[in-house]
């Protein structure tokens, strides 16, 4: 019997977590008309910020219960899932991705440097309060950058008029509403998932490994799944290089402030860090030499996550 | 004078992304982290547009 309730309780959160996945896309094609800037540069700065809200929580009580090399690891792992299996997930839902040439030309060499820079500074085997500072400063002014460089012309037949200040609230609020049902139906799926994997005897470290890791990048997931079908997969796109932007130097700066991180295997971090790098220059080579993502790159991109959460389990 | 098909070069580059694809795996099963540029190699042969195919 509790078996149903915990099924009917998962089913329900699964659910409400596709639905909020959805009006999420259309609040920010909304917001993204009224405040004149591309989707894609909406969905990098706004959900990328709303959906790094885990790891960010994990990475300041990690950092104030003196333990960050905890956050260090999260940000890693969900660096990697966030390049591979979130947009795969999406490149496979959409069939295609496609994204502007000449979008990707004047971001490819920035997002590259932006990304390689925390490896450069964990290489001596710490991240000082000053390295902190620094990948901060770096992600604020890539920011600001991202906002004004991708100010797009209002249509000429003037349908941007529609969109009023009015509407532009209704819409932030209703982005709150579902990034919050979003979060909270995700938290619901991995608490009951937790629960019926223990129920049938299925190992703790397993558990930990797939459930949670799987679960802190659903909202994620959803989003990308979501907005690559209804045809907006820059809005993609922007969402898991955000993510990985927000996390590598915003996430990581505020920990590093907080509380020095200490590695003793810098190596280990350092190539996590270097595969986020070599696979976010990757997928953009690809985008700026063929024009478009297609579904092998996807099942590819898919492959290469199954292969680190084996590699991560096993060695 | 030709002396490889269009059919031929297409199998070609298939099989040859495809076996690039597996060795830049293997390589990350060492873990050996330039594994994926092999990876990429691969699936960019590998899907490559041939005038074969229009």
């Amino acid at each position: 019997m509790a078996t149903v309730i915990e099924i009917t309780i998962l089913g329900a959160a699964l659910y409400i977590l596709i639905r909020a996945g959805g009006a999420l896309v259309r609040t920010m094609t909304a917001m993204a008309r009224f405040l004149r800037i591309s989707e894609y540069a909406l969905s990098f700065i706004l959900m990328a910020l709303a959906t790094s809200l885990p790891e960010l929580f994990i990475g300041i009580s990690s950092a104030a219960r003196n333990a960050p090399l905890l956050s260090l690891g999260n940000i890693i792992g969900s660096n990697v899932l966030n390049v591979t299996l979130v947009l795969g997930a999406g490149v496979i839902a959409a069939g295609s991705l496609t994204i502007g040439k000449d979008a990707v030309r004047g971001e490819m060499g920035k997002m590259f440097a932006l990304t390689f820079v925390p490896a450069i500074l964990l290489f001596d085997g710490e991240l000082s309060r000053g390295d902190g500072a620094l990948l901060l400063l770096l992600f604020v002014a890539y920011l600001v950058h991202l906002f004004y460089s991708n100010r797009v012309s209002p249509p000429v037949d003037g349908s941007a008029g529609e969109f009023g200040i009015g509407e532009f609230m209704r819409s932030f609020l209703f982005f709150f509403v579902n990034i919050f049902l979003v979060i909270g139906s995700s938290w619901f799926i991995v608490y009951e998932a937790e629960r019926l994997a223990a129920g049938f005897g299925v190992p703790l470290f397993f558990i930990g490994l797939f459930v949670i890791s799987f679960g802190t990048t659903l909202p994620e997931l959803v989003f990308n799944i979501r907005s690559s079908m209804s045809g907006y997969g820059e809005m993609s796109l922007g969402n898991s290089l955000g993510s990985v932007i927000f996390n590598i130097s915003g996430i990581l700066g505020i920990v590093a402030i907080i509380q020095p991180v200490h590695v003793d295997d810098p190596l280990r971090a350092v190539s996590g860090l270097v595969i986020t790098s070599i696979l976010i220059f990757l997928i953009q080579l690809v985008l700026l030499l063929k024009g478009d993502i297609s579904r092998g790159y996807g099942i590819g991109l898919i492959a290469i996550s199954l292969l680190f959460l084996g590699i991560e389990a096993f060695l | 004078m030709k002396i490889f098909s269009h059919r031929f070069i297409f199998l070609f580059k298939k099989f040859l992304g495809l076996s690039i694809i597996i060795l830049g795996f293997i390589a990350m099963l060492i873990p050996f982290v330039p594994g994926i540029l092999l990876v990429f190699a691969g699936l960019y042969l590998f899907q490559k547009r041939d005038a074969f195919l229009s």
